[in-house]
């Protein structure tokens, strides 16, 4: 009922504030999980601390070995930036994600703190190996994705009750890497999606050097598919995207429902997609 | 007649702006608005089905700012109320029948309190055993859903119809083919923006009460609610505000919300505000009834339909609502053909599902979807082109229906130009693009007919008409306006008939102390019925001028014309005088200002065996779709869509194209994505993100054509357009899907995972054959 609302006018009132409350705060960047989850009652937070006007949050940009999106970047301000516009796979996943409203506030942070097993940015961003820097009273640490999820169930994070994501940082993609995404899902718009695969890849004398690949949607968590990943390593175009269209990948360990063998009909299929866009990003013009 | 300044014209909906705005007013803006004012909230059971083994209200009473708590045992009436019979209760009292049965209702002061303290209610369930399967619930042998209702008394069958026609055994054993199939549709929600709120009133003065609430039927609101609230019909005054999408679905859900609303203003004397959330009306509130079809049609080799043999089993839901679809799945089973044997044969039948209940289309889009894909399936079996198939077999001048309604080119029998028109037309006709092997495209068509009202013997309408003395025109007019563009076509109607400017005539709509019955705004029939009736009152007025004007203008009485706020007499149009004058005239001379203008279509004529005329007139339609099935993730895209449709006259195209495209899109939405889970009498999915409905990119450029073929009995020779636009669409992708990938789905919605499942299965047939 009477819930303390905060705008912290800078960093460290932040964290302050996150220290004070621990997980009796909850943090709102675009709101738009978080205000559902109140709506629905299935949060009650004594403090809410909205963190999106935070100074330089909305930033992103190349730096070094990184690129660095701010822990207030929205999915719009991620789509309209230049030094996001050669990450093909993330355009596109971006442009799928929820509707255009949606994408004006909702941003990547909350995305991959919400931690749902279908959020289309943070399966792209788990493919692009990108890394959560994670700041409180006690330091920053960094932590790939693949060891920020808990695996054992959906909606949960490693990220403690004190700490705030302050940014994301993806190592750069250099000439001859690409990034491509595939979703697959019930209508064409504003559809949680059924399948989700993320690839980001290096090419080196015309055959793959490097390859990672996030399965969203099939598991509990986002998984990387090791199997394909590791199976590429070598193949040159045709045979990698024969390849994994005849791939299941096993570590998409589906649960039964009433999409199961929907699922294991569409995903090759799907993964194949996702290869054939990073491919091309690869072979395309840095 | 006059002659036509309007009709026919392309103007804007009066509506529009305000709506485009914000300016229009619905029933949760007064609510805002008023401070007096009690909010309530209902206990839904958490159950699809269960025994009420106990309520305690008292913690919940006890809470400040709380003004009524109720059970079934505080009603001020009888327990039931309901569009056709009182069957469904105000407050489940023993049982629960689906999750959409209020357990208790509470009145509080804040929509706050109220929610604090519906929580509180303390009830004790035993679950029951949850009736999901109306092929079951037909068997005699099955356990009853309602075994103390007095309305239903026929085991679990809320309606059974029958057609028979001919020698339908002898047509089947002298056919060359006979095509025989099961189909399939979803139960859906009507998925209206608005969800369903009313706010009832307490008349102290005269001890009646009023509500405000959408409605499409203002005037059966007072009958459906009567004896629920222990008041005759007379002291019950409705008012439906605008409407913020219907479907059909707001004839009977608004009486859900109006009647909690108004037993507890009768117990409080205070006004009460009672609205859904979005669960509560995907859980509560009426469907499209889900049907499970099973069609038999005999022919001749020559493609010549011998006859039809269909068994239709509609899953009713709980309650008895709008019951139309047997009698509508039994009449449009034969889709627009003329066939001389039948046996049609529907049944609805209860269930723990939420009640199903009018949705566009009422019935005509289930019996559609099954007659026209299996004409698809006759022409592959014939390897006959579906287009001259159909040409071979529709209803002409002299034919009869299936239920031996003659057919009449004056009341507009346009089929053959719909159908020709939409094959014919240059992009239907272009090359399909099937390069790549990964995506499918292809083409289908379906037809249909629907009949404008209800086809039944109290089919009529009434309205009040009175000329004021600055010559501007009131008409009280039962109807609503839901969206569909009814108050600029009968402000068309009524100027060209009264021969004034279109600002000079005003509605006074929607209001049941206002106006006279002239029957629910559903069943396509506003145009036509209400058009008429005020097509007649303005007529009466204008005869009634005529005497008073023809001295004043030296003529004789059937000389005198009405135009553009003028009166003259024929010929003399720049000797006229001002209608004001006339009526000035007739104001002082005891002739009346006010009439009642009626009108009712030739009675429908049952003749047993389900035979006779029904409806004075139908509409006839054909659309042609174009798909790209994804052959590897099953998904279909709508690519082109083309509608023809003919409605008689159109009063104003732009509102008609509006209904053709709105139903064009809704059925896409039916064919491809929508559809409710039920499992043990309880919903599975009732959110909009898992009960899906079309996006605009979802949906193609909808073309549209309209074809005018008069009926002599309608306003300007108008038929009835608000649902037709529905019936085509799903057959008509379905039979495109079919032309793209060789595979004919039977059930919709015809989704990925159907699609992919479909593909599955013929694969392992061919890998099969190729075996042995």
């Amino acid at each position: 009922m009477n819930t303390e609302f905060y705008r912290p006018s800078c960093k460290e009132d932040a964290i302050k504030l996150l220290s004070k409350y621990g997980k009796d705060l909850m943090i709102v960047n675009g709101g738009t999980d978080a205000v559902l989850s109140i709506v629905e009652g299935k949060a009650d937070p004594k403090a809410i601390m909205h963190v999106a006007g935070l100074p330089g949050f909305h930033e992103i940009m190349e730096d070094g070995d990184y690129l660095y999106i701010g822990g207030g970047a929205t999915f719009a301000e991620m789509q309209a930036s230049p030094a996001i516009a050669r990450y093909k796979g993330l355009i596109e996943a971006l442009s799928h994600l929820a509707s255009p409203a949606i994408r004006t506030i909702g941003t990547a942070a909350g995305n991959i703190c919400t931690a749902a097993p279908a959020a289309d940015c943070a399966a792209m961003l788990y493919a692009l190996r990108a890394e959560a820097v994670l700041e409180s009273s006690e330091g920053t640490r960094i932590l790939p994705l693949s060891d920020f999820y808990i695996t054992t169930s959906s909606y949960s994070t490693v990220i403690k009750e004190n700490e705030l994501v302050t940014e994301i940082r993806i190592p750069l993609l250099r000439k001859g890497e690409g990034s491509g995404y595939c979703r697959l899902s019930r209508r064409k718009a504003q559809d949680i999606a059924k399948v989700i695969i993320g690839v980001r890849l290096a090419l080196e004398n015309e055959a793959i050097a490097s390859c990672s690949v996030a399965l969203g949607a099939l598991n509990a968590t986002l998984v990387h598919g090791e199997t394909i990943e590791k199976a590429v390593i070598g193949m040159k175009k045709e045979e990698a995207l024969e390849y994994v269209r005849s791939t299941f990948p096993p570590e998409a360990k589906l649960h039964r429902s009433y999409f199961t063998e929907y699922k294991k009909d569409v995903v090759a299929a799907a993964v194949e997609r996702a290869f054939s866009m990073a491919l091309g990003n690869a072979e395309g013009e840095f | 007649m006059n002659k036509t300044k309007y009709v026919g014209q392309r103007l804007p909906r009066t509506d529009s702006l305000a709506k485009a705005t914000g300016a229009a007013r619905y029933t949760g803006d007064i609510w805002v608005n008023r401070r007096d004012i009690l909010y309530a909230k209902a206990l839904f059971p958490p159950y699809g089905h269960a025994r009420i083994k106990s309520i305690d209200t008292s913690e919940a009473e006890a809470i400040e700012g709380v003004a009524a708590v109720m059970v079934a045992d505080d009603l001020p009436g009888m327990n039931g109320y309901g569009g056709m019979v009182p069957d469904k209760p105000v407050i489940a009292k023993d049982e629960v029948l689906y999750e959409g049965d209020p357990v208790a209702l509470v009145a509080a002061e804040t929509k706050e309190i109220a929610e604090k303290a519906v929580k509180l209610i303390k009830v004790e369930y035993e679950p029951l055993p949850g009736y999901d399967d109306p092929v079951k619930m037909l068997d005699p042998s099955s356990p009853m859903l309602h075994t103390d209702n007095p309305f239903h008394k026929n085991h679990n069958i809320s309606d059974e119809q029958i057609i028979k026609k001919g020698d339908v055994e002898k047509a089947f054993r002298e056919a060359d083919v006979v095509i025989d199939n099961w189909y399939k549709t979803p139960l859906v929600d009507h998925a209206y923006m608005e969800p369903d709120a009313a706010i009832a009133e307490y008349d102290p003065i005269q001890g009646g009460i009023t509500i405000w609430s959408p409605q499409h039927a203002v005037q059966l609101a007072k009958r459906a609610m009567s004896d629920a609230f222990g008041l005759p019909q007379s002291r019950i005054h409705v008012i439906s505000q605008l409407v913020g999408g219907g479907f059909g679905g707001k004839e009977d859900s608004t009486f859900d919300v109006s009647v909690v609303a108004g037993v507890l203003s009768i117990k409080t004397h205070r006004p009460v505000y009672f609205e859904l959330t979005r669960d509560e009306v995907f859980k509560g509130t009426g469907k499209r009834h889900p049907s499970i079809i099973h069609h038999q049609l005999a022919a001749r080799k020559d493609g010549k339909i011998l006859g039809i043999k269909v068994e239709t089993i509609i899953d009713k839901g709980a309650y008895k609502s709008i019951d139309a679809i047997p009698s509508r799945t039994t009449q449009y089973a034969g889709g627009p053909y003329s066939i001389d044997n039948a046996l049609t044969h529907s049944w609805s039948v209860f269930t723990d599902h939420p009640y199903g209940c009018a949705f566009r289309g009422l019935g005509s889009p289930q019996a559609h979807f099954a007659m026209e894909c299996q004409m698809d399936e006759l022409a592959r079996k014939l390897d006959m082109d579906p287009v001259e198939l159909r040409l071979k077999n529709i209803l002409r001048d002299g034919d009869t229906t299936i239920w031996g309604q003659p057919m009449m080119e004056e009341r507009g029998l346009g089929l053959e130009e719909c159908i020709r028109r939409v094959t014919s037309d240059p992009k239907f006709n272009e090359p399909l693009d099937n390069s790549d092997p990964r995506i499918r495209r292809g083409r289908g068509i379906a037809c249909f007919m629907y009949g404008t009202g209800t086809g039944s013997a109290t089919d009529g309408a009434h309205v009040m008409v009175q000329a004021q003395p600055d010559g501007s025109i009131n008409i009280g007019v039962s109807a609503s306006e839901l969206g569909q563009g009814f108050l600029i076509a009968m402000k068309q109607i009524a100027a060209d008939t009264m021969g004034v400017t279109i600002d000079k005539i005003y509605l006074d709509y929607a209001d049941s102390a206002a106006s006279l019955e002239s029957g629910a705004t559903v069943a396509s029939r506003t145009t036509v019925l209400t058009g008429n009736a005020i097509i007649n009152g303005l007529e009466k007025l204008k005869e009634r001028f005529s005497a008073v004007a023809a001295p004043m203008l030296k003529t004789g009485k059937e000389n005198v014309c009405f135009y553009q706020n003028m009166v003259f007499a024929k010929g003399l149009e720049n000797e006229g005088i001002k209608l004001t004058a006339v009526i000035a005239k007739a104001f002082a001379s005891q002739v009346p200002l006010g009439a009642i203008g009626s009108w009712y279509p030739p009675m429908a004529t049952p003749k047993g065996d389900g035979l006779g005329d029904k409806m004075h007139t139908y509409a006839f339609g054909c659309e042609g779709v174009q798909v790209a099935v994804d052959m590897e993730t099953g998904e279909i895209t709508v690519e082109d869509a083309l509608l023809a449709c003919d409605i008689g006259k159109a009063i104003n195209p732009d509102t008609l194209e509006g209904q053709f495209e709105g139903g064009m899109a809704q059925a896409i939405g039916w064919a491809l994505m929508e559809e409710h889970f039920m499992s043990d009498g309880k919903m599975k999915n009732h959110t909009f993100h898992d009960f899906l409905i079309p996006t605009a990119k979802d949906i193609p450029d909808l073309r549209t054509i309209i074809v005018e073929h008069p009926n002599a009995l309608g306003p300007f020779g108008a038929k009835g357009a608000g649902e037709p636009p529905i019936v085509p669409g799903a057959p008509a992708i379905r039979n495109a899907v079919y032309d793209a990938i060789g595979i004919g789905l039977n059930e919709i919605p015809m989704t990925p995972v159907r699609v992919m499942e479909a593909l599955r299965k013929k694969s392992a047939e061919n890998a099969d054959k190729s075996r042995r």
